[in-house]
């Protein structure tokens, strides 16, 4: 709730029942307590935005009481704040006065606390007042973190600016690498509770700098804006997030990049310089020395750097000041070399050797990456041209395609080209594109190494894990071996959880019949580990540093071949089936919920799970539940998973659903399934399923949705009733009360009131549930309805002659809006009707001052 | 039939009235429609048996109907065995549950007065 709604106003002579008081201030309300004489009016409208809610006894219409209640009904502060009025539930004259004056509702005294509490809650959470801050709220703030969200970021920094004009500001923004693997490891959850690690960062540094405006923008990404008089400032703040970040519980190495922009102009658009620290962010991605980079206009230390490569790089190239070192690869089993990738170190004569840290992002910067990148393929195909006729055993040599070098739409001929025109194999010249280059521009991309696969080069794919791939869409990439970098996972603070990625990684790859080759490898206990893990090539300063031609040609005779991995022979289809097998330590290690089903085309039978998978469902093991894969799945969600499952088949391929699930908790989740088709045994297909809880994502989504609805039915008047309960005597109460302002429509049972649903769509207003029916309960109804985006706008109040609060909470915890108790009320039962009529069409009203536009389209 | 006569048999007409929003008719109508509603005698089968489950289901049904029809003395008599059927208390639910028939009886015996 808004930070803001804090307070509650009791208004004495009769103060109120220590219950009461406890209840309120239990549930984190502050209590302040008046009189009507002592200025209870004043103390509302002094401030009367921190009020949630005032409430008093009463037992009949006083003066007083009239004259507060009316005050605060006829003012633009107050009126929306609820009055809730304790009495004697049996004085019906004085309860329809009450409410005619505006009193939000009652609360009965002699009801339990516990009720009474419930119904304190409901009044703040859903009157006008609570809702419309609410959506203010959402509009504001970020969901997750409870900062500013990226438009209201802009809007608080571009009035700082303006207002603090001669001051110097800087924009930065910031994004953590690798998050998305960070997700897809510890989860969704786990990457939420960071993301609020990271706010409180901000919030923290807010806290002691008066100029300082921050915010969440999306998922990894956060941007603060900061007043600054020297510029050691600005990165003594980035530095001190990093070392905050380095201190975070995670076996994750959390790597922040930082983007920083100086403000030069105060009315600048805040896009503009939004867009430059993110230029500048994306600068120093992928460069394991930089944390942090200015954008280029700031003449920072970097740009000048910067600028004197650009000016030194081409009379460098032609000055063959570009040295190709080759750093060996080994198999760990026997030692020998397998191959060598191809580096490229720049010595220049004035400034020594230049780090490729410095100058290759420069280049991918300025576009000369291409001619550089050329220039290595070309001297790697002539090297491996001379070792050939000098009649050396000769080893593959990788060497790396850069992203830009994609712009060249002829990038395959190139390489066919310089293979044929040096006349060596294309097997010997092999290809290495950094994960994160795949998503950069995945159709072009994708399409090039296919083609190049085909012709007969092998696809690298290098540094696996900096970018987006999950595992299981691995197959689908064009990459005939994995690279993954020591580096990546080295810092882990929970002992050994580094090391079990890279285990799954490892195993994982080999079930899809992938190599993999570990680069950065420093140390012996880490090739000792590989070796323990089954992952045999390995590339590193502790086997072998990059070396000039010359050195490297020394190392000369010990060259093999590069054999196919033991390991790998022994993972065949039979090993899916048995529990000791390597997939079951494959399975134990992914953090995520995966399992292995079968399909015959028809029915679906599950396999494997793996602990994951049964700590997101809550079984204790796979027993007894081989026979009901499906079971637990949504009815309405089915047809469109055994589809998922008939495409994967039919495709081989892969192929994602989302569908809901019901918990032996009972409650429901949503969830995300990824569909791989591993291959066919016996004629039934075996498919690798991942699944991600999405729930929290697809509530958000259809709470938009349902205020979508709202919004698109609010320019109608409310004139229409649903009454569902079994009994006739219900209804006909209920349709006397009121049967003169509105249409009633009746069913009785949820079934038929389904039907009437669908029949009358977009007509019914207001649904009177009861829970207790033949055929089809209130319960299952309501839970028909909330699945419905159609139907999800409609406002439910629920009948029930249970006076227990736990049910009552129930209901409204099921979606509910409110509830009316039998017997009837009539004042009561108007009353609430009323109030949640009122405070759906405000919503609307909210929703189209906040996104006109959409609400627009939706109409 | 007037109001005092109504509350002679635990049966209050001006709340009863007021509930079906001033109809006094459509009221009556009910009350009358009470004397072969099912769910009594649904509850008194169910009392002789060994279900609470089943027994809390149709006092609290009983409950509804009974409160809305502004039987307030077999409410009164009702509530406790709903409360002992929710506790799963079948036993206590015995002993309390002459009261609420006798109840019943002189409520039927009301509503036949009507005419």
């Amino acid at each position: 709730m808004d930070g803001n709604m804090k307070t509650v106003l009791i208004v004495r002579p009769a103060p109120l029942s220590r219950e009461i008081r406890t209840a309120i201030s239990g549930d984190g309300f502050e209590v302040i307590e008046t009189s009507f004489a002592e200025g209870a009016l004043d103390a509302l409208a002094v401030d009367a935005e921190k009020f949630a809610a005032a409430i008093f006894e009463l037992e009949r219409m006083t003066e007083d009481a009239r004259h507060f209640i009316e005050v605060c009904k006829g003012s633009s502060y107050t009126k929306e704040i609820p009055i809730l009025i304790i009495a004697d539930r049996n004085d019906v004259g004085f309860q329809t006065e009450c409410y005619r004056l505006g009193v939000f509702d009652f609360i009965e005294k002699d009801l339990p606390s516990d009720i009474i509490r419930l119904r304190i809650h409901n009044a703040i959470d859903h009157s006008v007042l609570a809702l419309t801050r609410k959506l203010r709220h959402v509009r504001d703030y970020d969901q997750v973190t409870n900062i500013y969200g990226k438009h209201h970021f802009f809007e608080v920094t571009a009035k700082m600016l303006q207002e603090n004009q001669g001051v110097d500001f800087a924009m930065v923004y910031f994004n953590i690498e690798k998050f998305r693997m960070l997700n897809s490891f510890f989860g969704i959850e786990e990457g939420d509770r960071f993301i609020r690690f990271i706010a409180d960062i901000l919030r923290e540094i807010g806290s002691r700098n008066r100029l300082f405006t921050y915010g969440h923008m999306h998922a990894d990404i956060f941007a603060f804006c900061a007043s600054f008089m020297k510029h050691v400032e600005i990165t003594a703040i980035v530095e001190y997030i990093e070392k905050e970040l380095s201190h975070y519980p995670l076996a994750f190495n959390i790597v922040p990049k930082f983007g920083i922009t100086i403000v030069e102009n105060y009315e600048e658009d805040i896009n503009v310089l939004y867009d430059e620290a993110s230029l500048a962010c994306r600068s120093c991605a992928d460069n394991y020395l930089k944390s942090f980079a200015f954008y280029q206009k700031s003449l920072g230390e970097q740009a000048l750097k910067d600028q004197y490569i650009a000016n030194h790089m081409a009379e460098a190239l032609a000055d063959g000041q570009f040295r190709v070192y080759l750093q060996p690869q080994y198999d760990i089993r026997t030692n020998a070399m397998i191959g060598a990738e191809a580096l490229v170190r720049w010595k220049d004569p004035v400034r020594g050797m230049i780090s490729p840290g410095e100058f290759i992002p420069a280049f991918e910067h300025n576009g000369f990456i291409t001619n550089l990148d050329y220039y290595v393929w070309d001297t790697v195909c002539a090297l491996l041209r001379r070792w050939l006729d000098e009649g050396r055993k000769v080893c593959p040599i990788s060497v790396n395609i850069s992203q830009v070098d994609f712009l060249n739409v002829r990038l395959a001929d190139t390489f066919i080209e310089l293979t044929e025109r040096h006349k060596i194999p294309r097997e010997l010249l092999e290809l290495e594109l950094t994960e994160s280059a795949y998503t950069s521009n995945p159709v072009v991309i994708m399409d090039t190494l296919s083609f190049l696969q085909k012709s007969g080069f092998k696809v690298l794919m290098d540094d696996f894990g900096s970018g987006y791939s999950s595992l299981n869409v691995l197959k689908d990439l064009p990459a005939d071996i994995l690279k993954i970098d020591m580096r990546f996972l080295s810092d882990s603070k929970i002992p050994g959880r580094g090391e079990n990625i890279l285990a799954s990684v490892t195993r994982l790859a080999k079930w899809l019949e992938m190599p993999v080759i570990a680069e950065g490898v420093e140390r012996k206990d880490q090739a000792d580990f590989l070796r323990g893990i089954g992952c045999e090539f390995v590339q590193g300063y502790y086997f072998s540093k990059p070396m000039p031609i010359a050195e490297f040609e020394k190392l000369g005779s010990q060259v093999a071949e590069r054999e196919e991995s033991a390991a790998r022979a022994t993972i065949n289809a039979d090993s899916l089936w048995s529990a000791t097998s390597q997939i079951e330590s494959l399975f134990s290690n992914i953090l995520q919920a995966v399992a292995l089903f079968e399909y015959d085309g028809e029915t679906v039978r599950l396999l494997r799970v793996n602990d994951a998978y049964n700590k997101m469902f809550g079984y204790r093991d796979v027993n007894g539940i081989q026979d009901e894969a499906l079971s637990d799945v949504s009815p309405e969600d089915l047809p469109e998973i055994l589809e998922a499952f008939h495409q994967t088949a039919r495709s081989r391929g892969t192929c994602r659903c989302e569908f809901r699930r019901l918990l032996n908790t009972g409650s429901v989740i949503w969830l995300q399934a990824r569909l791989k088709y591993v291959n066919t045994i016996g004629g039934n297909d075996v498919i690798f399923v991942s699944m991600s809880d999405v729930t929290q994502q697809k509530e958000l989504d259809f709470e938009l949705q349902r205020y979508r609805v709202a919004l698109s039915g609010s320019g109608q008047r409310h004139d229409t009733i649903l009454i569902i309960d079994d009994q006739e005597i219900n209804r006909a109460i209920l349709n006397e009360i009121f049967h003169e302002s509105f249409t009633i429509l009746e069913a009785e049972n949820g079934r038929v009131g389904m039907e009437i649903l669908a029949k009358d769509e977009g007509k019914v207003d207001l649904i009177l549930l009861d829970l207790v029916m033949p055929e089809m309960d209130g319960a299952t109804f309501l839970k028909r309805v909330r699945g419905n985006p159609a139907y999800a706008g409609i406002p439910v109040i629920i009948i029930t002659a249970e006076s227990s609060a736990w049910q009552q909470n129930n209901a409204l915890e099921m979606g509910a809006r409110d509830y009316i108790v039998k017997p009837f009320i009539p004042a009561v039962v108007r009353q609430r009707v009323k109030n949640v009529l009122e405070s759906t069409t405000r919503v609307a009203e909210q929703l189209r001052d906040y996104e006109p536009e959409e609400g627009g389209n939706n109409t | 039939m007037n109001r005092e006569d109504f509350m002679k048999y635990g049966i209050n007409f001006d709340s009863g009235v007021n509930r079906f929003a001033g109809n006094e008719a459509l009221f009556t109508k009910f009350l009358k429609k009470f004397v072969d509603d099912p769910t009594f005698s649904d509850l008194r089968k169910a009392m002789a048996g060994t279900d609470a489950d089943e027994a809390f289901r149709q006092a609290r049904t009983l409950k509804g109907v009974v409160g809305n029809l502004s039987f307030d003395d077999l409410f009164e008599k009702l509530n406790p065995v709903v409360e002992a059927l929710r506790a799963g208390d079948l036993d206590t639910a015995k002993t309390l549950f002459p009261a609420v028939e006798a109840e019943y009886e002189r409520a039927i015996e009301g509503v036949k007065q009507i005419g």
